[in-house]
């Protein structure tokens, strides 16, 4: 018998199951929308790769800084398989996530922090990780330290095979009002307010801010902005802009911290949904300033996405070639995909993705073409499916 | 209309049956099959075949108590079968990852054709479900049964991807143990 078998025979499950398994289920916590805010953005990562100028049959991509032109009406999938990694195949800061401070439970937010941004040491403690697959406890004694600005009690960084990374309370804790929040993370310090997006006319347009500084202002007049807890402040309908909030100090990428015109700001950099309200004309005059004071620029998709042919595998690279996608195939690119790093490596070693194997990169830097096209930043990669009727993946 | 009444016009091979199908269950069983062939037209092209399987198929079955799940098996079914038939459905590439995933719960894959019968599997299946925790149980299905993908499964569940997939990846080996400790040949 086969998985294809197995995956058939699964109908023969009691419809009892079938039945509970469909029922809506109860939201454990706030964190809901903000799993479905990250799967927009993966929406947005597929659709921002097609979403520009259209010639005849043709269709110009950005990405990574570059511009390629690819056959229009292709259709992608990479869909993401259940993998747990072995241990040997976590990065450092996947293996060890969890560290006990002084009775406190800080996490991993799995992002680096440089040096500059450190303060005092708190001491050494044991950091702990969990292997799934061995039910094994690993522990390592590292040091601990304080984030410039930042309350020890909320977010630390610790010192992991030589690079401090960002740990963050893992406990939900309601702060009574923005003031504490403003405080204990130095917000207006350690958090910039140089891009949004505006939803004008159900399309999303994005633009940069020259100074947040009014921004800030407006919020300290805010401080005494009670907490909400309410679930159903949300309206996809309301008038909002969403600025990008991508901190190292606070260890956060590409999250979003919203101002809508009736009165509320809502963010989940602290993963848990956080809401306040600050009332209606406060958050006009930061939404009114935020339009005076910025300009349009391109959408910055969540991360960029390459697509194409595995073609060769060095220790130092993987050569991907995206002739496959090409409206004139002559004109094929080939990009250097830096081996080296374990998220990339894992996939080849341990996922057996080999040469021939249609391939999707996602990435986070730029493309050097200079450098003989070096994929910047690339932190995953995965089998992919392209339908236009040239190129399948058979069962 | 209740279940019952809509498998009675079945049995009297009142074609409102069908109707009364469409209207009560349509959009859900619609779902289901998109959820699979992700193709909204192919996705009715299953809804309409369900419905011609189901005409079929009652009697001699009679669902008075499960006509929902008794009409998602059969969409399953043909949904699966119309991604494998038309390979360039680019849905075909996520039925082959979870074809993977599922023959991590086989103690001992082979290309024998399956030797273990409709009756004994899902004696086998049912007797492992029972096991689960009602969240746990309810991801498996939603993973395997429904086909769901990770994200929507997080979503759904209020719970993170890396959460998810480290359930499956238990479920996935409980199963094994499982089936193993249980004696059965698959």
């Amino acid at each position: 018998m086969r998985g294809k078998d197995f995956l058939d025979k699964m109908e023969q499950i009691d419809p009892a199951y079938i039945e509970a398994a469909d029922k809506p289920a109860k939201k454990k916590n706030n964190l809901a929308k903000w799993t479905a805010i990250a799967a927009c953005l993966s929406i947005v990562l597929l659709a921002g790769f097609f979403a520009f100028r259209v010639k005849n049959d043709t269709l110009s991509v950005s990405f990574g800084g570059i511009t390629r032109d690819y056959k229009k009406d292709l259709s992608i999938t990479a869909d993401e398989a259940a993998i747990v990694w072995p241990w040997e195949y976590k990065t450092i800061s996947e293996q060890y996530t969890t560290v006990i401070v002084d009775g406190r439970k800080f996490i991993s937010r799995g992002r680096p922090i440089s040096a500059s941004l450190l303060g005092e040491t708190i001491g050494t403690y044991d950091v702990i990780g969990f292997d799934f697959l061995t039910e094994k406890e690993y522990r390592m004694v590292s040091e601990v330290r304080c984030i410039s600005h930042i309350s020890k009690n909320y977010i630390v960084a610790v010192n992991l095979g030589g690079e401090f990374y960002v740990f963050q309370y893992s406990e939900y804790e309601q702060p009574a009002n923005l003031g504490e929040v403003l405080d204990y993370y130095s917000l207006a310090q350690t958090l910039n307010f140089d891009r949004f997006t505006i939803r004008d006319n159900s399309a999303e347009k994005e633009y940069l801010l020259n100074d947040d500084q009014y921004i800030w202002d407006i919020l300290n007049t805010c401080r005494d902005a009670k907490f909400i807890e309410k679930d159903n402040v949300w309206d996809q309908n309301k008038k909002y802009i969403g600025f990008t909030a991508t901190s190292d100090a606070l260890g956060v990428y590409k999250r979003v911290f919203y101002v809508t015109s009736d009165g509320y700001i809502e963010t989940n950099i602290f993963d848990f949904r956080y809401t306040f309200e600050i009332g209606a004309d406060a958050a006009n005059q930061i939404i009114s300033y935020a339009a005076e004071n910025s300009a349009e620029c391109a959408i910055e998709p969540y991360t960029y996405s390459l697509v194409g042919t595995l073609v060769e595998i060095t220790d130092e690279f993987i050569f991907i070639d995206d002739s496959i996608l090409c409206s004139n195939q002559s004109k094929g690119m080939v990009f250097k995909i830096p081996a080296n790093d374990l998220r990339i490596r894992r996939h080849i070693d341990f996922e057996r993705i080999g040469v021939g194997d249609i391939v999707m990169v996602n990435f986070t830097g730029n493309i050097d073409v200079e450098a003989g096209n070096i994929v910047e930043g690339a932190y995953s990669l995965s089998r992919a499916a392209i339908s236009d009727g040239e190129v399948f993946v058979n069962e | 209309m209740e279940d019952y009444e809509i498998v009675e016009l079945y049995l009297s091979r009142n074609e409102a049956a069908i109707q009364q199908t469409s209207e009560k269950f349509g959009n859900r069983l619609r779902l289901l099959a998109y959820n699979i062939v992700k193709d909204w037209q192919t996705a009715e092209e299953c809804e309409n075949d369900a419905y011609m399987q189901t005409w079929n198929l009652i009697p001699p079955h009679s669902p008075k108590s499960y006509l929902y799940a008794f009409l998602a098996r059969i969409i399953r079914h043909i949904s699966l079968n119309c991604c494998r038939e038309r390979a360039r459905l680019k849905r075909s590439a996520f039925v082959c990852e979870l074809s993977e995933e599922m023959e991590q719960c086989i103690p001992a894959p082979d290309n024998v054709e399956c030797r273990i019968d409709d009756l004994a599997f899902g004696e086998a299946i049912n007797g492992f479900l029972h096991t689960l925790t009602k969240e746990k149980r309810n991801i498996f299905i939603r993973r395997y049964w429904y086909l769901d993908s990770i994200t929507a499964i997080a979503k759904r569940f209020a719970l993170s991807e890396s959460k998810i997939k480290t359930t499956l990846f238990r479920c996935r080996n409980q199963l094994r143990k499982y089936l193993e400790k249980e004696g059965y040949v698959l």
